[in-house]
């Protein structure tokens, strides 16, 4: 059952992805030969994805910003350097991950408070809100690890794509994401989130 | 939502393949082959089997996240106006620039060479044509200091000076030193001292030196 549905979503994703990336294409042939409204329909098409994207990754509104017009200015500047042995989407992440690591890196991150990321909130039937817990463990990770989980389960990148954005061979692609994810499974060990542990200890 | 136990990485080091493969399945970017060996690896990787479903609610907690809330509205117009073209590409805008500010430097420098290998002693030194450009004349006021020898002879001094065409003539004083202001279009100091020289050739001229120079009142 859910093979025979991941198979099939697999297919139709597969081409759809396609599609859009035919258009994709044809935009950034646009803008590489000076055409305005390419880059303008690029731009308005990747914006919100690059907003949420980005911001996930910042947790910074005026940063992410920036970070998306820096994005896409250096598209429009360098659309002839695409080479095209990816998708453009995949490219035009690839560059808003490294413009991202590189802003974060040249300061310091919002410090997560780990005493409060490890207190999630409460609705008002005293239930934790999985989503909380699950966003306090992503901000535990390195800004390098989240980006990973984020192009995978976020971006829903394949790890030929995530080895292109991330600029390492697919392996490596590979092993970062799988750490990435052991990272955040110990973040909710520690958060307390271990359920049967005496039976099965 | 995990059992401690399996909170291990032995259970990675076993098929570590089929586990690095897990967040891909999650959203479902694997091939067919793929999805069916995770998919029985699934079935006796209890690391994996209770990943999964975190992995799925972490997916899911990702798309439902009201970032959509904050999302500013796409102004690709201000875009452009903020990248500083509104019809041109930045790049062919900062090459034109580029090549324009490359011409320019080029042909300055062209001519700059072109002056030095060129210029004839007339032309005037950079120090007097900024004193020129700055007051927008092309001669000076040079006040000329010349002694002649006591026992020359007078008439010998009037020649010397009418030669000078001089705009007037201060003296002699009781050493019997003239003061003499000429005007004449800028000069390099090796020009000036030549010309000083010049005049220093007249035997009945003792010494000769330019002591100040000064803009013409019309010009400044």
């Amino acid at each position: 059952m859910v093979s025979e549905l991941g198979i099939l979503e697999h297919s139709n994703q597969g081409e759809a992805a396609r599609s859009l990336d035919v258009r994709d294409r044809r935009l950034l042939e646009g803008v590489v030969a000076g055409n305005r409204d390419s880059i303008i329909k690029l731009y308005n098409l990747y914006f919100p994805r690059l907003f949420s994207f980005l911001y996930r990754l910042s947790r910074d509104y005026c940063l992410t910003e920036e970070l998306v017009n820096d994005v896409m200015l250096v598209v429009w500047q360098d659309a002839e350097k695409f080479r095209g042995s990816s998708k453009v989407s995949t490219w035009i992440f690839g560059i808003g991950y490294r413009q991202c690591l590189k802003r974060l890196s040249k300061r310091r991150l919002p410090q997560v408070d780990r005493q409060k990321a490890h207190e999630p909130h409460f609705d008002s039937c005293g239930i934790v809100e999985l989503d909380d817990v699950l966003e306090s463990a992503l901000d535990e990770l390195s800004p390098k690890h989240r980006m990973m989980i984020e192009s995978v389960l976020y971006l829903g990148m394949t790890y030929r794509e995530v080895a292109e954005i991330a600029g390492c061979p697919v392996n490596t692609a590979k092993t970062r994401v799988h750490n990435a994810r052991k990272q955040l499974r110990a973040a909710l060990v520690r958060m307390g989130y271990v359920h049967g542990a005496s039976s099965d200890g | 939502m995990y059992t401690e136990q399996a909170v291990t990485d032995e259970h990675y080091k076993e098929s570590v393949e089929l586990c690095e493969l897990l967040p891909w399945y999650v959203n479902r970017t694997l091939d067919d082959e793929q999805l069916r060996a995770v998919e029985q690896h699934l079935q006796h990787c209890k690391v994996c089997a209770e990943d999964l479903p975190v992995l799925r609610a972490v997916r899911e907690s990702m798309h439902n996240e009201p970032v959509a809330v904050l999302l500013p509205k796409p102004d690709a117009e201000q875009f452009l106006a903020d990248a500083g073209g509104r019809e041109q590409r930045p790049r062919l805008r900062r090459t034109v620039w580029i090549s324009f500010a490359a011409a320019a430097s080029v042909a300055v420098m062209a001519l700059t060479m072109t002056w030095f290998l060129t210029h004839d002693s007339e032309d005037p030194p950079t120090l007097y044509e900024t004193a020129t450009n700055a007051g927008g004349g092309t001669a000076f006021d040079y006040v000329l200091h010349i002694a002649f020898d006591a026992d020359s002879d007078p008439q010998a001094h009037d020649e010397v000076l009418n030669a000078l065409a001089p705009l007037s003539v201060g003296g002699p004083d009781s050493f019997g030193n003239y003061r003499v202001v000429i005007r004449l279009p800028a000069r390099s100091v090796d020009e000036l001292q030549n010309f000083t020289r010049d005049i220093e050739s007249n035997s009945s001229v003792s010494s000769a030196a330019i002591v100040a120079v000064e803009l013409p009142v019309e010009s400044r």
